[in-house]
């Protein structure tokens, strides 16, 4: 909201303003330590130091041109009068101006020039409103009054020294939203209390002898609780008077006529909704009710609106004038030749207001402050306020009696009321120690009137104004307020046990499976957690209705909520490709989400499940180039492929079978064996639809799944690794054609839903997260290492060939690992084997190991792989 | 055919679609068959829809219809050219991943195999996001103090983000934060604007004293250099029976003071929200010139890092807790705002930009608070 300084200086008739603007830097560090926050300080004075009254002596027309005239400028009368080349239509002898002089810089950076116009010299300009900041349109200069001294400065003599402050106020102070309420705070820091404005005395309903000319129904009492209005005659319309114009100006409203400027001027003055009606408009009564179905309504914007059933509406008896409260109807609005006019001071309800904004879309004014709160307890006095201006400014009078309607008939609408305030509860709440009458004090600075009863109890009288101030613990915070938040002390608060928070393990979870691939020297990266439909294609479409989209996306590639994290580290390579890091290492740990069918709104439940995962990203080059490279070698510059990605899988489960044991069966299948399988390549995608199985090289990729009772003894598909499908890659990495780059994903599911997980904890199911077992004993004797290489059939499983080598590789055998694989080929076509070559390891506790001991060991190795896996020695 | 009469024009026209009519027959029946190379799918392209393709040929042929025919001829015309594009486009994508289907096979590999471990990364030290490094850097400092980490879903029931929290419908409050909702839910489940509702949550699974953290995502519709659609909050929580205002002081000095590196003061502004009363704006002194005033705090001394204030009785009514012998301080701040402040980054739309340049120089960062 924009603030006037003059304006509020109006309600402090005994203060110079130019006070308070000497003042505003006090009040800039002071009114924030209030809660009353200012964002920016405008001076529309800014650019008009130079600009001066004038008076055009002479104005002839342009030898050379018909739009321009050429003019005797008077600036001093002391001096020579200038040549000022102007195209102003209203430019004209007798009339006294603004001149900008050579050498000014008007608002926007406008310097004025001496300057050769179609060959006549002009030294300065005259200006318009538009052109001095004053007005969006203007249709020629400015015209002074004539009581403008020639050679002052235009700024003092139309009152511009101001300051406009951009008030940001929070969503409880509806108080504050106006030059009064402002002054109310600004009267606190100046110890002052501001004076209403002048008004007429119209009376109240109580000695309101007359008959009301306005006939008003309130047919919904629930939404309408106050519906005041009179009746004015006798407009003789001129257009509105200086004070009103500039001041709507600087505060950034629009002016229209002079009727429809005097309900914006006391809105902005006083805080209070004014609408006006054509009285010759309006046919018969004046209607509060709801909307019917089909009815319409232009409103002042130009725009045709549908209403609603549930939009409150001011009607006569034929057709809907006004959405009440938001905006009224072009059809009755006043104009420049209405003579009469019916005035509505109302009070809607502000959830009936807010729905409707809503619905339409509107903020104005007068909704922004009907959803705020706005005062009845003033209506008479607002009433009051324009029946002065529209008297002053229009020569309008009252005709009749006012209407007040009020659907509280016991009147208690915008009475005061008491609270007690309990100084104990006060200091154990604030920690403030103050006493009673401080405290009451302080009330009274804010003109809140309150009563010391006991040293521990002031009453306090809330004004209505005051839509803030309900309980004992908002009387606190004002109370907190009012004192300053400086005198709280501070303190360290006692230490107590603290309660057992058992979801902290599911935070610390995520943090040491970060920690696992932060140690790798990967970049942690953190997209965004939406997509959209180009990348929802990848996922299997019969299961599209399992992802869970927003109501309103901020865009369509952002409108949904993703279900895999791989389309941000995707992204994320992409980008650094973009940018020439053409190699390295990316992932993400978050969230993802899906739809859970089985919820019910009214038990909390949302429908959606959350999983934690974490997904990694490998690509380009394996190394960077090393000044100890053999350059002339192939692996001088390989990309990585599926092996390097599995290493990660490796370590994230790693952690997380000392996390949970249900994870350590973790198994790891060929994606191509799963296509190849009717049975897998029927339910796999069901179990996991969050896997873009399209993305994927078929035969370079793998889902990660628990074993157990399911089909082909999968019982759950927690992840996959896999290099992304050949014929995807250079689309989905936007790489140019023909170009390769090495890229591998992997993403695995973190246990159940979130949510679950937490209930789980909460029922105190959870194990604290420490590994089982003891730590084994170091071993003191020396290790001893065989080679074996064998011959196997192509289609079996290096790791099965492997379980069954430490199966009855013996208890000495202390490790095992695949040192090679061989093929070529003809070993590919014809002879369909590989060769793999082991390094295995045998140790005792006991002792030094003796020959015999390992070659038994091999041999028993070596008899088994030939027996279970058909394999040869090579 | 310009010159031709009427009556011969509308026969032509007649005989025109007879004529598409048989082509479509025809152009079905062709359809049928099995392609086995893109070449072939090609030629068929060429031979109907080419440069003197039949269908081209046919359309060339409108130029002499008068303005009745013209639009019947042409759309049948284009039914049978975009149907006949259609299957081109489809099934030379199939054919195109066909083609990759013997690669793939050729290059199938053990995923059986051994992983390799020699992947060696570009830059030195852990390279986390500045969020998780600050997020674990205020945690530390908090769990010092005894606080305890909670965590909730970032998908929300109102019940949780708004109601419980004194936020009821049509609450300007609400509209305050632009909110994302769930698709085909009515407003009901939200994407969390706070984290606060794990406050609710807490609440509703605990028992007194309570001092709780809760780290995490959240999000509003909102975009630009100073808003992202998604960010980070932590939000504090202690509720016991002998706690005021100057307990939350105490709590956020010695978070600003671990987090920064110097001794800093904390000022609270009165403010508004509707789950606390009183409410208060947290500033802490400017960590770049010791609150001597300088660009970073607009001269103030003073920088704006989140938002506080006592517990309202009305979240204690809502979660079943006695608002007379409890009280309780919380307070939530933005991590992303943190780290603009700790590390003077003024576009928070970098820490999202998932550029791993941009996030390695964090890394001297880490570990130093905790």
């Amino acid at each position: 909201m924009k603030i006037s300084l003059k304006g509020l200086a109006e309600f402090f008739p005994q203060l110079d303003p130019q006070f308070l603007l000497q003042k505003s830097g006090d009040f800039k560090r002071d009114l924030p330590l209030s809660g009353i926050e200012i964002g920016g300080i405008r001076n529309p004075t800014e650019g008009l130091e130079k600009v001066c009254v004038a008076k055009i002596l002479e104005a002839v027309q342009h030898p050379k041109a018909d739009r321009l005239r050429v003019c005797k400028v008077e600036k001093n009368p002391k001096e020579e009068p200038l040549q000022i080349v102007c195209g102003a239509p209203n430019a004209r002898a007798g009339i006294k101006v603004a001149l900008a002089p050579v050498g000014s810089v008007l608002p926007g950076n406008f310097a004025i020039k001496e300057s050769e116009i179609r060959g006549v010299v002009s030294r300065g300009m005259l200006c318009s409103g538009k052109e001095l900041g004053l007005s969006e349109e203007s249709d020629g200069i400015l015209e002074l009054p004539d009581s403008a001294q020639v050679g002052t400065s235009f700024v003092s003599t139309l009152g511009l020294d101001d300051q406009i402050w951009e008030v940001e106020l929070t969503p409880d102070r509806g108080d504050c939203l106006s030059h009064f309420g402002m002054a109310r705070e600004i009267g606190r820091l100046l110890k002052m209390t501001p004076e209403f404005p002048e008004i007429e005395n119209i009376g109240t309903s109580e000695n309101n002898s007359e008959i009301p000319l306005v006939n008003v129904e309130v047919q919904n009492p629930k939404a309408c609780k106050m519906y005041l209005a009179q009746l004015f005659e006798g407009f003789n319309q001129k257009p509105s008077p200086n004070f009103i114009t500039s001041k709507l100006n600087l505060l950034g409203i629009r002016t229209h006529n002079a009727i429809v400027d005097i309900t914006n001027f006391i809105l902005m003055e006083l805080g209070h909704p004014l609408h006006a009606f054509d009285a010759d408009r309006v046919q018969g009564r004046i209607l509060v009710r709801n909307a019917k179905l089909g009815e319409k309504l232009k409103t002042l914007d130009g725009v045709e609106r549908k209403l609603s059933v549930d939009d409150l509406v001011i009607a006569d008896s034929e057709r809907v004038l006004a959405l009440a409260g938001v905006m009224g109807g072009e059809d009755s609005a006043v104009g420049d030749k209405t003579t009469r006019v019916i005035l509505e001071c109302a009070l809607f309800d502000p959830e009936f207001i807010r729905a409707t904004a809503k619905r339409h879309k509107i903020s104005s004014d007068s909704s922004y402050r009907f959803e705020r709160g706005v005062d009845p307890s003033i209506r008479f006095k607002i009433l009051g306020r324009a029946a002065l201006l529209f008297k002053q400014v229009c020569g309008a009078r009252r005709r009749g009696a006012f209407v007040d309607v009020l659907s509280d008939k016991s009147n208690k609408l915008g009475l005061e009321h008491e609270i007690n305030l309990d100084l104990r509860v006060f200091r154990d709440i604030s920690g403030i120690e103050a006493q009673a009458d401080e405290i009451s004090r302080s009330f009274q600075s804010v003109g809140i009137s309150s009563q010391v009863k006991s040293p521990n109890l002031v009453r306090v009288v809330v004004p209505a104004h005051r839509f803030d101030l309900n309980r004992e613990v908002d009387l606190i915070e004002e109370g907190a307020r009012l004192l300053g938040y400086s005198r709280i002390p501070p303190r360290y608060p006692a230490q107590v046990e603290a309660t057992r928070s058992l979801t902290r393990s599911l935070y610390r979870k995520g943090r040491i499976l970060r920690e696992a691939i932060l140690a790798r020297g990967l970049t942690e990266i953190m997209p965004y957690a939406f997509l959209g439909e180009k990348e929802i294609e990848f996922f299997d479409s019969d299961f599209r209705n399992q992802f869970v989209d927003l109501e309103n996306p901020l865009s369509a590639d952002w409108a949904t909520l993703r279900p895999s994290l791989c389309f941000g580290i995707i992204s994320s390579i992409k980008n650094h490709l973009a940018l020439g890091q053409m190699r390295g290492g990316v992932f993400d740990l978050g969230s993802v989400f899906c739809q859970n069918p089985n919820f019910s709104v009214e038990n909390r439940d949302t429908g959606v499940d959350e999983f934690l995962h974490v997904g990694w990203g490998l690509f380009g080059e394996r190394k960077p180039l090393h000044w100890s490279t053999d350059k002339s070698s192939k692996e001088k510059n390989v990309h990585v492929d599926f092996f390097d990605g599995k290493s990660l899988l490796t370590d994230v489960l790693f952690e997380l079978q000392t996390l949970d044991p249900r994870t350590s069966g973790a198994q790891i299948q060929s994606l191509n064996d799963v296509f190849q399988n009717p049975e897998l390549a029927r339910v796999v995608p069901a179990m996991a639809p969050w896997i873009p199985l399209r993305l994927l090289h078929p035969g370079k990729s793998a889902l990660i799944y628990l074993a157990g009772q399911g089909p082909a003894g999968v019982q759950q598909v927690i992840g996959f690794l896999g290099e992304l499908h050949p014929f995807y890659a250079g689309q989905i990495l936007n790489l140019p054609t023909g170009s390769h780059l090495g890229c591998v994903l992997g993403e695995l599911r973190i246990g159940a839903a979130i949510l679950s997980q937490i209930k789980e904890l909460n029922l105190g199911n959870a194990k604290i997260l420490q590994p089982k077992g003891k730590a084994l004993p170091q071993i003191r004797f020396p290790v001893v290492e065989r080679d074996l290489a064998l011959k196997i059939p192509r289609q079996t499983r290096a790791s099965d060939l492997d379980r069954t080598l430490r199966k009855v590789g013996g208890k000495y055998l202390v490790s095992l690992q695949c040192i090679d694989r061989f093929e070529n080929e003809e070993s590919k076509t014809e002879g369909q084997w590989v060769s793999l070559a082991f390094r295995a390891q045998f140790q005792s506790t006991e002792a030094t190991l003796k020959e015999e001991e390992i070659s038994s060991a091999l041999k028993d190795m070596i008899e088994a792989a030939k027996s279970r896996h058909q394999a040869e020695l090579r | 055919m310009a010159t031709e009469t009427g009556q011969k024009k509308s026969s032509s026209v007649e005989e025109l679609l007879k004529k598409i009519e048989s082509l479509s027959l025809q152009l079905r029946e062709k359809l049928k068959s099995t392609f086995e190379n893109i070449e072939q799918i090609e030629a068929l392209r060429i031979e109907w829809v080419g440069k003197k393709g039949i269908l081209t040929e046919m359309m060339k042929l409108m130029g002499g219809l008068d303005s009745e025919a013209k639009p019947r001829v042409g759309s049948a015309l284009q039914s049978l050219r975009n149907e006949l594009l259609q299957f081109v486009d489809v099934q030379t994508q199939k054919l195109k991943i066909q083609q990759f289907e013997s690669q793939i096979q050729s290059e199938k590999i053990d995923v059986s195999l051994p992983e390799r471990r020699d992947w060696i990364p570009t830059f030195v030290g852990a390279q986390a996001n500045p969020m998780s490094l600050v997020q674990d850097q205020l945690v530390a400092i908090l769990e010092r103090c005894g606080f305890l980490v909670e965590v909730g879903p970032e998908v929300e029931h109102e019940f949780y983000n708004f109601d419980a929290l004194n936020i009821p419908p049509n609450h300007p409050s609400r509209a305050l934060q632009d909110t994302f909702y769930i698709k085909g839910r009515g407003e009901k489940i939200v994407l969390r604007t706070h984290t606060s509702p794990v406050q609710i949550r807490t609440l509703l699974n605990s028992k007194p004293p309570i001092r709780m953290i809760c780290p995490g995502r959240v999000y509003r519709s909102d975009y630009d250099a100073t808003h992202s659609p998604m960010f980070h909050q932590i939000e504090g929580l202690l509720v016991d029976e002998k706690i005021h205002m100057g307990d939350l002081i105490g709590i956020l000095t010695r978070l600003v003071s671990e987090f920064f590196g110097s001794d800093l003061k904390i000022r609270l502004r009165p403010s508004f929200f509707p789950f606390t009363e009183p409410s208060a704006e947290i500033d802490c002194e400017c960590p770049f010139c010791a609150a001597k005033g300088c660009s970073t705090c607009k001269g103030s001394g003073w920088i704006e890092i989140g938002g506080s204030g006592m517990v309202d009785p009305e979240v204690f009514k809502a979660v079943g807790w006695d608002s007379e012998k409890f009280r309780g301080f919380a307070f939530g701040m933005g991590i992303e705002r943190m780290a603009m402040i700790k590390f003077g980054v003024s576009d928070l739309r970098s820490f999202f930009e998932s550029d791993s340049r941009f996030i390695s120089q964090f890394s001297k960062w880490r570990n130093r608070n905790i």
